[in-house]
């Protein structure tokens, strides 16, 4: 699979076809990989494709694009990340070559918990779930431990945009329904949904690692650092914290495409995806669309219909 | 005033009245047919609770719904939002954007645990000026009896 994975990425790049491919290279450590810029055939080489690969390098695409064609490796549900960014014009089409990878599913590093991580030698798929080769022997983590919720929730089929894929992608068979921790975290009632809420973002230190990490988030000037209209004070109070979390929200409302990276890159656990996967689930109901399916498609809160349920019907 | 210091001004006066708690309740109304509206409610000489503080801007289009998340993250018991009725928006279509992005952001701020009875959406044309005074003291009398709001953050 890497090797099918280099090849191609070689050829692009040889045959100037596109100034730069962006894909996953060895991290410093054997279960996390970094990402990678190739410009060079070369460099290439250092492509890799494993259970580790879990971010999702559309966020790097706006920022490359201007200076010319650019390959990226993405995952099928990455790849939506990229229909909505041609969707915005942040990203032209024929600039961008995706190159989908067959995924069965990513690493949740939660699951090497128990492991001797200094014993680690690689990660790799195999059996159920995800085979991890330690210098006493190879450890078996079976489907529920290994891999990431929204991936245990996949149902993703062909990825809607593909100008090169890279083997067959796996059929899928979800474990779980992503909608089961909303309906759960639903059964609460408003004072405890609130306080739910409270102490959630009470954690926040808002290092902007969410925004950061987030596709969609990709203005110039975010609304918490503009000086003239100061939407909120820099100090971190737990009501400054849920204006910015709710605000992020509904700036990508519409346009989140559930990747999850911005509760991956949270470093004190707020579950994010739960207000993502909420919105997401309304969106549909309401205006049947959904985020990054078609790069055609208007952007969903970027266009109406007459006949839109109406919060005051007449 | 800018419009962060209209919506980050604490609303002072009827805080700390005889009988207690008075809600304080923020309104952003379309300029075209909600204001109109209230205009004609204050020339008929139509009676409405004096809880709600207006802030009028060009369309309902214009507002975003962080105005509304910022009013309670400042602590406002009630907002309220009014416009054109749909189909007759001075700007066409402005209110119809509108309808999309308020739908959304009450599912979230009900899910998020604000109660939904806090915030409240209609549409008032410049000629009902007796339905704005019909909202506005119902939505008084709703916020009223879910009684005073706790903030965002408990």
């Amino acid at each position: 699979m890497e090797k099918a994975l280099r090849q191609k990425a070689r050829e692009l790049l040889e045959s100037g076809s596109v100034r730069l491919v962006i894909g996953y290279e060895q991290g410093s450590v054997p279960f996390k990989c970094t990402p990678l810029f190739a410009e060079t055939p070369e460099e290439a080489e250092r492509l890799i494709w494993n259970p580790t690969c879990v971010n999702n390098l559309a966020v790097y695409l706006p920022q490359v694009i201007s200076q010319g064609k650019v390959a990226i490796v993405v995952k099928p549900c990455d790849v939506k990340s990229v229909v909505e960014l041609i969707k915005e014009h942040k990203v032209n089409r024929e600039d961008v070559v995706t190159i989908v990878v067959p995924c069965p599913g990513v690493l949740n590093l939660d699951g090497l918990n128990g492991l001797d991580l200094r014993d680690v030698k690689s990660v790799q798929w195999g059996g159920e779930g995800i085979i991890v080769e330690c210098s006493s022997g190879a450890v078996e983590l079976a489907r529920e431990r290994s891999f990431l919720s929204k991936c245990l929730s996949c149902t993703i089929g062909k990825a809607p945009l593909a100008d090169i894929e890279i083997g067959e992608s796996p059929i899928r068979n979800p474990l779980t329904d992503k909608h089961t921790c909303v309906a759960e975290y639903e059964k609460l009632s408003p004072a405890e949904r609130r306080m739910f809420w409270a102490r959630q973002f009470a954690k926040c230190v808002r290092c902007y690692a969410c925004r950061q990490a987030c596709p969609g988030c990709y203005c110039n000037e975010c609304f918490v650092d503009k000086k003239g209209q100061m939407w909120l004070l820099r100090a971190t109070d737990p009501a400054s914290n849920w204006f910015f979390h709710t605000s992020r929200m509904m700036h990508i409302a519409g346009r989140c495409v559930g990747c999850g990276e911005c509760e991956r890159a949270c470093p004190m656990g707020i579950p994010l995806t739960l207000l993502g996967t909420k919105l997401d689930k309304e969106v549909e109901e309401m205006f049947g669309g959904r985020a990054g399916e078609s790069p055609d498609a208007p952007p969903i809160l970027g266009c109406f219909e007459p006949t839109d349920p109406d919060p005051c019907p007449e | 005033m800018s419009e962060e210091q209209v919506i980050t001004k604490k609303p002072k006066g009827d805080a700390e009245s005889q009988d207690g708690w008075k809600p304080k309740i923020i309104g952003f109304v379309c300029n075209w047919c909600t204001y109109a509206g209230a205009d004609l409610a204050g020339s008929s000489r139509l009676k409405y609770p004096p809880n709600l503080r207006v802030v009028r801007v060009p369309c309902s289009g214009r507002i975003n719904p962080q105005f509304i998340l910022k009013a309670f993250q400042q602590g406002f018991d009630g907002v309220l939002v009014s416009g054109c009725h749909p189909g007759d928006c001075h700007y066409a279509k402005g209110n119809y954007y509108a309808r999309r992005r308020i739908m959304l952001l009450q599912k979230i701020l009900e899910y998020m645990g604000i109660e939904p009875e806090r915030f409240h959406f209609d549409w008032i044309s410049a000629a009902e000026g007796q339905k704005f005074a019909e909202v506005v003291e119902r939505f008084t009398e709703q916020v009223k009896t879910v009684g005073p709001f706790k903030g965002v953050a408990g």
